[in-house]
C-alpha cells in the first residue's frame, strides 16, 4: 500500500513581515492513482499573490493528471523503459517528438490553460487586499490593475510526481528537487536539470514560454522508486551540496522505517521551520511518496550508503590532515611575510579539518549502530 | 532519532567577493599603493557585514594580473581570514588570460560549491589601462559563464588612460563602469564598491524586478556624486558630408 | 522487408542501383543513400507494399517529371522485387531543415525576408502541382524543408501526389486536412488549398490555426476529441465572432506575439479562410496566385527600420508606421511605385518586384552622405532612369540610382518574372 505525505511551512525571513508561506504541497495515495506535487511561489515584490498561484497550480495539474490517467494518456508509458526529456527550448536539440513526447505536451499545455484560468478568475473576484495596498509598491498594483492575464502576480513553479499500478511518470517546471531512492542507483535526480534555473533566477508558470520548459521522465517496465522525495528550493538551498540533502532525505526514511508515518510527520513539522531558520531561511515544502514493503527491505542499502560517503570523507580529511601537518613540520625558517601567513594559514586549517574529521567519526559511529540495529530487525 | 541530528549537514550560505587587480607597469607607485590600503582596510568592514548577516557569509578571492595572472590565495577565504599581501605592478595588461583564469574558477570544480545555496557572486574588476593580450576570446569564454552571467560586475576605471569600452563589455553596462581620477577618489569608491556589492550580493531577497547589480550601480553612483574624482563623462560626436553635386546631377 | 548495405535493387529502366547506407526511417519506408551509375541518390524502399494502383501511379510521376525544381520528384522507380518496390530521387542537401523543426522554434528562420520568401516559393509548388493536374494528399509538417538563410523550399515525399479526385489511400494527419476529409472526403485541390493556408499560417505564426483554448483544455488528446477540433467543431483561433478558441498564455506564445506583428492584410486574409464560410464551402477558398498576390504585398511593407536596423512590417492599411522592435515611428515618404504597389525605401530594405524570391534591388545610402537613400540595381541587366529635367541615365548591375523625387524607371528586362516593368520614385 502506497503512501504520501506533503507538508509546507513558512520561511525564517517571511516571519518579521508576516508574508504568508507562498509554497503549496500536496500528496495523494490511492491504489490506482499516487500524486505529489510541490509548488513554489516565486514570493518576490510583482509576485505578491504567488502563495494562490502555487495552490491553483498543484489544483490544475491534479485535475489534468487525473483526467489524463483517466482517459488512457498514460497507456503510451506502458512497457516503455526509463526515459528522461529535457526542456524544448530553441538551443535544446531533440529528435522527432514521440507521441509520448505529443501527449506530455497536451497534458503541460492543459496545466498551463487551467491555471491561467483559475489565476485570472481569482484576480477579476478579489480586489486588492488592505494587507496589498500597504505592503506591494504602488507601480505592481498598478500592472495588476491594468493587466488582463495577471500571471506575473502569481507566478510559481510545479513539481509533480505521479504513480499508477502500471508506470509512473514526474514532470518539473522551475527550481526545487526531485530525487528517487532505490536499490540502484541509491538515488537519482530523475528530471532532467534546466540550466536556467540557477542561483535565484527560474523559470516559471508565468513565463510567455512556459510550455517549452518542462522536463520530465516516466517508466512503464515495471520498476518503480522505492521512495520519491520532492523539495522546494528552500530545501536544497539549506544543504548546499546535493548528497546533504540525499543525506537528510535517507534520515527521514529511516524516521519512517523506525517510527512510523505519523511520527516522522510529527519530525517534519517541528523541524523543517528549525531547519528553514538555520538554512535558507526560505519557505520550505516537501512531498513524497513510498512504498513502505520496500522501504523497510532497503532501508539497510541507504544505510550502508551513507556509512560508505562517510568513511570516504573520513580518508580524504585524514590525507589532508598529513598533507596539512608535513607543511607546518617542512617549514623550519620563516623566509618572509608571505610565508608566515601561509604558515597561520595552514595551522589555522589543520585544527578546523580534525574537528571536521572527529565529527565524520562519530557520525560513522552513528551510523554503524543504526545498521546493525536494523540488522537485527531482520 | 531526530531529523537534524549529527549525520545531517546544514553548511552556512556563501557569498564569494572577487577582486580582479590589474598590476601592470602603469599602475607602479601611487596607484597600486592606494589599492593595496584601500583593499587592506575594507576588509575588517565585510567581516562585519558577514558576521552581522544571518542570510550568508562572505568569502573573498583575489586575482591579480599583469604579464600573467595570479590568485593571492589558492581558494576563497572568509573576510575574517583573509590577510591582504600588497600586490607589485610591474609587466602587461593580460586582461583575457585573467579572464580564462577567474571563467575556470567560477565553477564547482574551482571555487564555487553547488549553486544550491549559494548567492551569486561579486566580482569587482579594476584596471588604469587598455588590454594588451587577445581580452576578447578569454571574455567571451567568460560570458558565457553562468556564475558570471549572474554576478554582480563592477569596474573601477582608473584614470584617463583605463579603457572604459573593455570595462563597459566586461560589465555590461556603461553605468557599471566607474571612473576615478585621483588617488583619493580609488581609495573612497574600492570602499563603496566593495561594502556595496557584499551589503546586496549576501542578502536573499529578491525585491522587485530590479537586479542585483543594478541595485549595486544605483548605491554605487549615488556615492561616487559625492566624491571628487570619480564623476562619470560622456561623449558624442556626429559628421555629415555634402552630397549636393550629386544629387543636382539626378534633377 | 529492409535492404542491407551493398544490396542491389533493379530500375525499370534496366540499370541498378546500390544501397551504401541508411538516411532515415518513416512510418511508410526507409530512405537509403544509394550509389545509381557513379551518382549519389536517395532511395525511398517501402516497409511492405503499398499495391499495384500506388505503383502505378509512381511510374506516371516518373515520366511526367516534376512540376518545379522545388519538388524532390521520383525519377526513377524500381522493379517490384524482395516482397516490395521503391523509388530513386535526388538528394536533399543538409542545410534544408524539416518545417516542423520552425514550428517547435528548435530552427528560425533568418529573417522575415527568408520567411516571406519560403511562403512565396510553396505556394509556387501548389500552383505549379494544380496545374499539372494533382493533388497532394497527405500533406503534413514532415514534406517541407526550408533553408532558414534565405527561406529556398523543397518538397518531397512526392510519391503521395496523385490526379485530382483520386485516393492513394494514404490518410494524412488530421491537423492538416480539410474539416472535410477529417469527416472522410477524398482530397482534392480545394482541400489542398486549405490545407496550404494552413501550412502558410503556421509558417507565419508557427501555431496551428485551430489550437486555442478548446483544444488545450482537454489534457488528453483522444481520437474522438480530435476529430471534433480539426473537423466537425473546427474554430479558428482568431474568429472574430467566436473568442472562445483564442491562443493560451504560456503555450501559444509564438502566435501571440507575431498576430499583431504582420500587416492586416494578412490578419484580414487568414480571417476571411479559415471562417465559418469557407471551411464549409471549398470551392470559395483562396487559390494559389491570390495567396501570392498577398504575400508580395507584404513583402512590400517589410522594411529595415531606420532607427534599430531591425526588420520591422509597416501597415499602411491599418495606418501604423511604428518599429515592431524599437517602436519609433518610421518615415515611409520614400516609396518606388509600380502599378498599385507601393514600396517603402528604408536603407537596407531588399526590394522584390516579381515572386522569383532573388532581391531585384537594395536600398543603401550614399557613400559620403548617410542622409540621402540610393537604391543598387541587383539585377543583371542595365535599368534607364528618366530625371524630371528630361535626362536619362543608365544604372548598369550593382551601380546605383538616387532616391529622389520623379524618378521613372524602366527595369527593361531586368525583371524576369515582369518584363518591362516601370516604376516612379516618390519621396
Amino acid at each position: 500500500m502506497i503512501k504520501a505525505y506533503s507538508f509546507s511551512c513558512q520561511g525564517e525571513s517571511h516571519k518579521a513581515t508576516d508574508k504568508v508561506c507562498q509554497d503549496y504541497s500536496m500528496a495523494v495515495a490511492d491504489d490506482s492513482l499516487s500524486v505529489a506535487i510541490v509548488c513554489d511561489g516565486h514570493g518576490g515584490e510583482p509576485y505578491f499573490r504567488s502563495d494562490v498561484g502555487a495552490e491553483y497550480a498543484a489544483e490544475a495539474a491534479l485535475h489534468s493528471i487525473t483526467f489524463f490517467v483517466e482517459n488512457g494518456g498514460g497507456d503510451l508509458f506502458k512497457g516503455q523503459p526509463f526515459t528522461a526529456v529535457g526542456t524544448t527550448k530553441a538551443e535544446a536539440v531533440k529528435d522527432k517528438p514521440t507521441n509520448v513526447d505529443k501527449a506530455m505536451r497536451q497534458l503541460f499545455s492543459s496545466i498551463i490553460y487551467q491555471w491561467n484560468e483559475k489565476i485570472k478568475k481569482h484576480a477579476q473576484e478579489n480586489e486588492l487586499t488592505e494587507w496589498e495596498k500597504a505592503n506591494v509598491p504602488q507601480k505592481y498594483l498598478d500592472r495588476f490593475l491594468a493587466s488582463e492575464t495577471f500571471e506575473k502576480h502569481y507566478g510559481c513553479t510545479l513539481m509533480v510526481y505521479v504513480q499508477t499500478k502500471d508506470y509512473w511518470f514526474a514532470f518539473h517546471i522551475g527550481d526545487g528537487k526531485c530525487y528517487s531512492f532505490q536499490e540502484d542507483p541509491i538515488w537519482d535526480e530523475p528530471i532532467p536539470w534546466d540550466d536556467d534555473c540557477f542561483l535565484n533566477k527560474t523559470t516559471s508558470l508565468c513565463d510567455s514560454q512556459a510550455i517549452n520548459e518542462f522536463r520530465y521522465c516516466y517508466e512503464g517496465d515495471g520498476k518503480f522508486p522505492t521512495a520519491i522525495f520532492l523539495g522546494s528550493d528552500g530545501m536544497d538551498d539549506s544543504f548546499g551540496a546535493e548528497t546533504n540533502l540525499v543525506n537528510f532525505y535517507i534520515q527521514v526514511m529511516k524516521l519512517l522505517v523506525d517510527e512510523g508515518l505519523d511520527k516522522t510527520i510529527l519530525s517534519i513539522e517541528s523541524d523543517l521551520p528549525q531547519l528553514s531558520k538555520i538554512g535558507s531561511k526560505d519557505d520550505m515544502s516537501i512531498a513524497f511518496i513510498y512504498n513502505p514493503e520496500e522501504l523497510k527491505e532497503h532501508i539497510t542499502d541507504f544505510i550502508q550508503y551513507q556509512i560508505n560517503t562517510t568513511q570516504d570523507s573520513v580518508q580524504q580529511l585524514n590525507t589532508r590532515i598529513k598533507e596539512l601537518e608535513n607543511k607546518i613540520s617542512g617549514t623550519k625558517f620563516i623566509r618572509d611575510e608571505k610565508e608566515r601567513i601561509e604558515l597561520d594559514y595552514a595551522k589555522k586549517d589543520l585544527s578546523r579539518a580534525k574537528e571536521d574529521y572527529f565529527k565524520q567519526l562519530n557520525k560513522y559511529d552513528v551510523l554503524m549502530q543504526q545498521l546493525s540495529k536494523e540488522y537485527s530487525k531482520k | 532519532m531526530g531529523l537534524l541530528d549529527e549525520t545531517v549537514s546544514v553548511p552556512r550560505r556563501t557569498m564569494t567577493l572577487f577582486f580582479l587587480i590589474d598590476t601592470s607597469g602603469s599602475m607602479e607607485g601611487n596607484k597600486i599603493g592606494a589599492v593595496n590600503d584601500a583593499v587592506a582596510n575594507v576588509l575588517p568592514m565585510l567581516d562585519d557585514i558577514s558576521e552581522s548577516n544571518p542570510d550568508a557569509e562572505i568569502k573573498v578571492a583575489a586575482l591579480e594580473f599583469s604579464s600573467g595572472c595570479t590568485w593571492l590565495y589558492d581558494e576563497p577565504k572568509l573576510a575574517k581570514d583573509f590577510i591582504w599581501q600588497d600586490v607589485v605592478a610591474g609587466g602587461l595588461t593580460s586582461l583575457g588570460q585573467a579572464c580564462q583564469e577567474l571563467s575556470a574558477k567560477l565553477s564547482r570544480s574551482g571555487f564555487m560549491q553547488a549553486a544550491s545555496g549559494s548567492f551569486a557572486p561579486a566580482i569587482i574588476l579594476l584596471s588604469d589601462g587598455g588590454p594588451t593580450d587577445d581580452y576578447q576570446s578569454g571574455l567571451r569564454k567568460l560570458k558565457d559563464n553562468n556564475w558570471f552571467k549572474a554576478a554582480i560586475k563592477i569596474a573601477i576605471a582608473i584614470g584617463d588612460d583605463a579603457d572604459k569600452d573593455v570595462l563597459k563589455d566586461f560589465t555590461g553596462s556603461s553605468e557599471a563602469v566607474i571612473p576615478v581620477h585621483n588617488i583619493e577618489a580609488l581609495k573612497q569608491i574600492i570602499r563603496v564598491v566593495a561594502v556595496t556589492s557584499s551589503q546586496i550580493g549576501s542578502k536573499s531577497s529578491t525585491a522587485g524586478d530590479t537586479t542585483k547589480q543594478e541595485q549595486v550601480i544605483k548605491d554605487v553612483q549615488d556615492a561616487a556624486k559625492d566624491i571628487d574624482g570619480a564623476e562619470p563623462a560622456d561623449s558624442t560626436s556626429v559628421n555629415n558630408v555634402d552630397s549636393s553635386q550629386y544629387i543636382d546631377d539626378w534633377g | 522487408m529492409e535492404l542491407k548495405v551493398n544490396d542491389k535493387v533493379n530500375l525499370t529502366i534496366g540499370t541498378t542501383a546500390t544501397v551504401k547506407k541508411v538516411l532515415g526511417s518513416g512510418g511508410q519506408g526507409t530512405v537509403y543513400l544509394v550509389d545509381l551509375a557513379g551518382q549519389e541518390m536517395a532511395l525511398k524502399w517501402y516497409h511492405t507494399s503499398p499495391g499495384d494502383a500506388f505503383y502505378k501511379n509512381l511510374e506516371h510521376n516518373v515520366n511526367a517529371k516534376a512540376p518545379s525544381d522545388a519538388f524532390i520528384w521520383p525519377e526513377y522507380l524500381t522493379v517490384k522485387e524482395k516482397g516490395s518496390y521503391g523509388y530513386i530521387m535526388r538528394l536533399r542537401p543538409n542545410d534544408y531543415f524539416e518545417f516542423g523543426n520552425y514550428l517547435l522554434a528548435k530552427k528560425s528562420f533568418k529573417s522575415f525576408d527568408a520567411m516571406l520568401a519560403a511562403a512565396m516559393k510553396i505556394c509556387d509548388g501548389f500552383m505549379k502541382l494544380h496545374l499539372h493536374g494533382y493533388s497532394y494528399q497527405d500533406l503534413n509538417d514532415g514534406n517541407f524543408f526550408i533553408r532558414p538563410t534565405d527561406g529556398d523550399v523543397l518538397i518531397c515525399d512526392n510519391d503521395n501526389v496523385m490526379p485530382q479526385g483520386e485516393k492513394s489511400g494514404i490518410m494524412g494527419k488530421a491537423r492538416y486536412m480539410a474539416p472535410e476529409i477529417v469527416a472522410g472526403g477524398k482530397p482534392d485541390k480545394y482541400s489542398d488549398r486549405f490545407s496550404l493556408s494552413v501550412i502558410l499560417f503556421m509558417l507565419f505564426y508557427a501555431n496551428h490555426p485551430f489550437e486555442g483554448a478548446k483544444v488545450v483544455a482537454c489534457p488528453c488528446m483522444t481520437e474522438k476529441y480530435e476529430k471534433s477540433f480539426y473537423g466537425s467543431d473546427a474554430l479558428f483561433i482568431f474568429n472574430p465572432n467566436d473568442k472562445s478558441n483564442l491562443p493560451v498564455r504560456g503555450v501559444h506564445q509564438n502566435v501571440i506575439r507575431r498576430w499583431p506583428v504582420f500587416p492586416s492584410l494578412l490578419k484580414d486574409t487568414f480571417i476571411e479562410e479559415f471562417s465559418e464560410d469557407k471551411l464549409k464551402n471549398p470551392q470559395k477558398r483562396i487559390i494559389e496566385q491570390a495567396w501570392q498576390k498577398i504575400i508580395t504585398q507584404v513583402r512590400d511593407e517589410l522594411v529595415v527600420c531606420p532607427h534599430c536596423h531591425e526588420e520591422t512590417f509597416l501597415d499602411l492599411k491599418a495606418g501604423s508606421h511604428k518599429c515592431i522592435n524599437c517602436g519609433k515611428d518610421i518615415d515611409v515618404s520614400r516609396q518606388l511605385k509600380i502599378n498599385n504597389r507601393n514600396l517603402i525605401l528604408t536603407p537596407g530594405t531588399k526590394l522584390y518586384i516579381d515572386n522569383d524570391n532573388i532581391p531585384d534591388g537594395e536600398v543603401g545610402v550614399f557613400p559620403n552622405d548617410d542622409k540621402l537613400c540610393i537604391v543598387r540595381n541587383l539585377t543583371n541587366s542595365s535599368w534607364h532612369v528618366d530625371t524630371p529635367s528630361g535626362k536619362v541615365k543608365v544604372v548598369e548591375p550593382n551601380d546605383f540610382m538616387p532616391v529622389l523625387n520623379g524618378l521613372k524607371i524602366s527595369f527593361g528586362s531586368s525583371i524576369k518574372g515582369a518584363p518591362g516593368a516601370k516604376g516612379e520614385i516618390l519621396a
